[in-house]
């Protein structure tokens, strides 16, 4: 493999740029890797949209005569992929099922956590002074505070609820999208169609979103698609902790979290969920990370 | 150059002209503008008291070396930079007392041209849409028109239409700087300033957009500011001249006066350094060694008195002493004017003679 990365390393000196594990799984990809990343989440997409089409049993039909089989055995009415669940529901149609609000919650609560990352960063890195110190310190404040503890305190305050989580989640992402933002405000406010703007004679809000968001879009984009994956793990392990998303809804996190006090019988419940999950992260930070080296080396 | 034009633009540094109030004034006026700067090293003046007045259809050459203040000077006229004291009046409207909002309404009426072309347009915007920008934030025309407006813009800098939808980054420098030139036109401005816009193109490049800039100033009756430090470009565009040293204007006169006879010992280095292709070019290389001596001063500490004192092969202690106004030469009408103790004695031959001595003087 060695002789490989050092290969595609000299075809494209972008990702000799990212070293150690990252760098070594994009070389790993080669050219057209991305292509099979991309197809993967086409295929969750898909599968949020049309479940039924991917689901071969229906997700709530409870058979006791076919519990907690393991992946590969029939039952009467017909093969269970990865094995059923002790009421006996198919775990693949589960799983299938459960894409949808996964993916749902994690791509909402990762847009709304960026739009507010990304406002509060433009306003920060182009103007500066007392506006950047005072959001950027809101930022650390929110980074200090163990988010985790007090999403779960809001939960169980509140009540668990998916609209809840809309809130909670986007307040883990949006300062690393502000620090992200921020940061490329500051270099670009000091270029000179920036200045040619002023002189032409937009107004700041034409400067910020006219000339500095599309200049700071794809990295937007690519930040976007790593911090759903972060987002997914948070959204699981809320729910993995029972203040998540409440049954008869159905995500990954909570799948696992249902598996978890069969673990010794039934492995397959908790482990064939988090692969799954795992693998969705993997694949969200690699295309995300890919991407970046990409831009950079066009850039 | 019409004659009122020269009248209503006399160009000095320091006290205004008594007469100035009732005279035509120019489009642009730039009264005693002071521009400073926090640097780590302290706090500079990097343009210090400096007037020039713009008439209509008229173009004024600015030169000095890197570092003198031009650009500074450039970005003051345009408010890109606070300004510490003295005003620029716009068509008669004082840009500086003017709240944001105003001052943005009026920035369709002077434009300016950059330095960098690339840098100064947005890299993810098309032609098209850059030269239409100044249009669509001043609320002009409606769609069709403006594209119509960008069409003419793009013929007249010459750029073909092909171009309208590619990004800056397919464009050549020298297409890029056309872009530049067209957006600042677009709107149709009363002033042009351009800020050393061949500096960064090659040299075959750089005469092709002198040209534009020189047909679109007929054509569009553009009062403009020339920024440069190659003297011949500025020659061959501008009707009167400024030399600016160290943040001061040091002599202003028409391009033919301050071309064929600099009084200022500054001008005078700079002229002759320009290197010629002519039997006399070694010997006047030889003069202008003697001419400018050494480097710029800093201006974290501008030498006391006459601020090309330091440099200035004919200083002597009076230099170091009283800082020289800004005087008119005889016969000039007050256009020709300049900053230096002895230009007599320098034009009559009569001057302290140039000398590796003179360094002394230096504080």
């Amino acid at each position: 493999m060695g002789v490989t990365v050092a290969k595609r390393a000299g075809e494209d000196p972008a990702r000799t740029s990212e070293h150690g594990v990252w760098g070594r799984l994009i070389g790993m990809l080669g050219s057209r890797g991305w292509i099979l990343l991309v197809l993967f989440l086409v295929l969750l997409v898909a599968a949020s949209i049309v479940p039924d089409v991917f689901a071969p049993h229906d997700h709530e039909s409870q058979n006791l005569r076919s519990r907690l089989l393991a992946p590969g055995e029939s039952s009467s009415e017909g093969l269970h992929l990865l094995g059923t669940d002790s009421l006996g529901r198919d775990l693949f149609s589960r799983m299938v099922v459960g894409t949808r609000l996964t993916m749902f919650i994690a791509v909402t609560a990762t847009l709304i956590g960026a739009a507010i990352g990304v406002l509060f960063g433009l306003l920060g890195g182009y103007f500066g002074g007392r506006t950047d110190r005072l959001l950027m310190r809101l930022g650390e404040a929110q980074t200090a505070m163990p988010m985790f503890l007090v999403a779960i305190l809001l939960l169980s305050l509140l009540g668990p609820s998916v609209g809840i989580l809309l809130v909670v989640l986007p307040c883990l992402v949006w300062p690393i999208f502000a620090r992200v933002v921020r940061a490329e405000a500051l270099r670009l406010r000091e270029e000179t169609f920036i200045e040619a703007s002023i002189a032409t004679g937009c107004s700041t809000s034409t400067i910020l979103g006219r000339h500095l968001l599309p200049n700071v879009a794809p990295r937007i984009l690519v930040l976007c698609v790593v911090e759903i994956g972060h987002v997914m793990l948070s959204e699981a392990g809320l729910s993995f902790l029972g203040v998540g998303v409440q049954p008869p809804d159905t995500t990954w996190g909570l799948l696992i979290s249902e598996g978890r006090p069969l673990l010794a019988v039934a492995w397959w419940l908790t482990i064939l969920p988090g692969v799954l999950l795992g693998i969705t992260v993997l694949v969200l930070n690699l295309l995300g990370r890919y991407w970046e080296a990409r831009s950079g080396a066009a850039g | 150059m019409s004659d009122a034009a020269v009248v209503g633009a006399t160009l000095e540094t320091g006290s205004p002209e008594p007469e100035a109030a009732t005279e035509p004034r120019g489009v642009l006026e730039v009264d005693d503008v002071a521009v400073e700067f926090d640097t780590d090293g302290g706090r500079i003046t990097a343009v210090d008291g400096v007037s020039l007045h713009l008439a209509t259809g008229e173009t004024v050459g600015l030169v000095g070396e890197s570092g003198c203040g031009k650009s500074t000077l450039a970005r003051a006229i345009l408010q890109l930079v606070p300004m510490q004291r003295g005003s620029v009046r716009l068509e008669g409207t004082d840009l500086g007392a003017l709240p944001r909002r105003e001052l943005r309404r009026m920035r369709h009426r002077i434009q300016m041209v950059f330095q960098d072309p690339r840098g100064s347009l947005d890299p993810r915007m098309s032609v098209s849409t850059l030269i239409g920008e100044p249009l669509r934030v001043h609320g002009i025309g409606d769609r069709a028109s403006r594209a119509r407006a960008v069409a003419e813009a793009m013929e007249l800098v010459g750029l073909p239409t092909a171009v309208a939808d590619r990004l800056p980054s397919e464009l050549s420098g020298g297409q890029q700087q056309r872009v530049g030139i067209a957006r600042a036109i677009v709107t149709d401005p009363a002033v042009l300033v351009c800020d050393e816009p061949v500096s960064a193109l090659d040299v075959s490049i750089q005469a092709q957009i002198i040209n534009v800039l020189d047909e679109l100033r007929d054509e569009l009756d553009l009062a403009m500011l020339f920024i440069a430090h190659d003297l011949s470009v500025v020659r061959h565009l501008s009707d009167r001249v400024a030399v600016m040293y160290l943040g001061q204007i040091v002599e202003t006169g028409t391009a033919s006066e301050v071309f064929t006879e600099p009084r200022h010992p500054y001008t005078q280095g700079l002229i002759t350094s320009v290197p010629r292709a002519d039997a006399e070019s070694a010997a006047r290389l030889q003069t202008a060694r003697r001419l400018v001596l050494g480097e710029l001063p800093s201006l974290l500490d501008p030498p006391s008195g006459c601020r090309y004192r330091t440099r200035c092969p004919y200083a002597d202690d009076e230099c170091a002493a009283t800082e020289p106004p800004p005087e008119a030469v005889d016969h000039t009408d007050g256009l020709h004017s300049l900053r230096c103790h002895h230009w007599r004695d320098i034009a009559a031959g009569s001057g302290a003679r140039p000398s590796s001595n003179s360094q002394e003087h230096a504080p």
